[in-house]
């Protein structure tokens, strides 16, 4: 699998070398790169991230520190050219540690490391039913079964279940990256829904739990794909 | 001070189009981190000069003077415990290798894009 990946350091000549490295490696897909770790901040949860190349000694603030104020912390990597560093940074529970300059051999290691664990993690969440969503200052636990449909009403998701209604601040557009389940298809560019839960079918629109969902004439053909017919 | 072929060979691999791209951000870049070094010292900003010396020490490498980052690997050392006398004599013995430095890498890249890879024999 492919690791989306965030390069942070504030030297130009060592961006370029990770940059570089990078290129080597079909484990790894760079999809951002800071100068900062505080611009790193804003990008990591927006970005989807799965891996950072962080350097540690950056002004501003430091790689460690990055890690105590991010709220969502994908793997790590540090790179640094003061292995001083090291006992720190597992401390941190960090996935590997490479010295500058970095040479192809470890760092290619280190990116086999990443890789295996974030295959763990996938398929861990694979393997899971439960979706966590914020409510109220809160992570609420829904079971994916539970689920009926992914509504949207603008800057926010209203996720309907059968018994509860919720509204979280998000986008399709970010469920349906996230949501890799087969049972749910966006069948309009308003909805999501959980195809196990469809009562009925009519020309544009279909019913789940009393609820008239439109489909769009682009979907309609997706959505007929995924379905058994007699 | 001679170049450490051994040491380029393992950083690039024979990648010519990585070590010619790093070789051009050295030129760009280099000359100037020095200067924010010796700047750092006429004005005794230790933390600053130590952070200098830091962020430039594995470029050294990458260029082929692995020496060069003990040096500053040193220079850092000093910076941090203030050790003015120590950070006189590691910053002066740094400026005169580094004369070398821009010369030989600017020659390496020449060498290279010309097609002669005797630089990773």
């Amino acid at each position: 699998m492919t690791l989306r990946t965030m390069i942070v350091d504030d030297d130009p000549i060592a961006r370029a070398a990770v940059q570089n490295l990078c290129k080597k490696t079909a484990l790894v897909e760079v999809v951002s790169v800071c100068e900062t770790a505080k611009e790193a901040i804003k990008t990591v949860n927006k970005d989807h991230i799965d891996l950072i190349l962080l350097d540690i000694e950056m002004p501003g603030m430091s790689g460690i520190e990055f890690l105590q104020e991010v709220s969502y912390l994908p793997q790590i990597i540090f790179i640094t050219s003061n292995l001083n560093y090291a006992y720190e940074a597992f401390e941190h529970q960090v996935t590997d540690f490479l010295g500058k300059p970095i040479t192809p051999k470890r760092f290619l290691a280190a990116i086999e490391k990443a890789s295996i664990i974030q295959e763990e993690i996938e398929a861990y969440k694979k393997r899971s039913n439960d979706l966590y969503i914020r409510v109220e200052g809160r992570f609420v636990r829904l079971s994916i079964n539970d689920i009926l449909y992914f509504e949207n009403i603008g800057d926010y998701v209203r996720i309907k279940t059968g018994e509860e209604s919720y509204v979280i601040h998000s986008t399709l557009k970010n469920i349906d990256h996230k949501l890799k389940d087969p049972r749910f298809l966006r069948v309009h560019r308003s909805f999501i829904i959980n195809l196990d839960k469809i009562k009925d079918i009519e020309e544009n629109t279909l019913v789940i739990d009393k609820n008239v969902i439109p489909i769009s004439r682009a979907n309609k053909p997706i959505l007929m794909s995924r379905l058994n017919f007699l | 001070m001679e170049i450490d072929k051994a040491y380029l060979n393992e950083i690039y691999m024979g990648d010519v189009d990585y070590a010619c791209e790093i070789f051009d951000l050295f030129m760009e870049c280099g000359t100037e981190e020095v200067a924010n070094i010796k700047q750092a010292f006429k004005n005794k900003s230790w933390l600053e000069l130590k952070r200098f010396a830091h962020k430039i020490k594995p470029t050294m490498g990458m260029v082929g003077f692995p020496k060069l980052s003990e040096t500053l690997a040193a220079l850092e050392k000093a910076a941090l415990a203030e050790d003015e006398e120590a950070v006189r004599d590691l910053l002066t013995s740094f400026l005169h290798d580094f004369r070398e430095v821009r010369p030989k890498v600017k020659e390496m890249h020449k060498l290279l894009t010309a097609g002669n890879y005797s630089v990773f024999e």
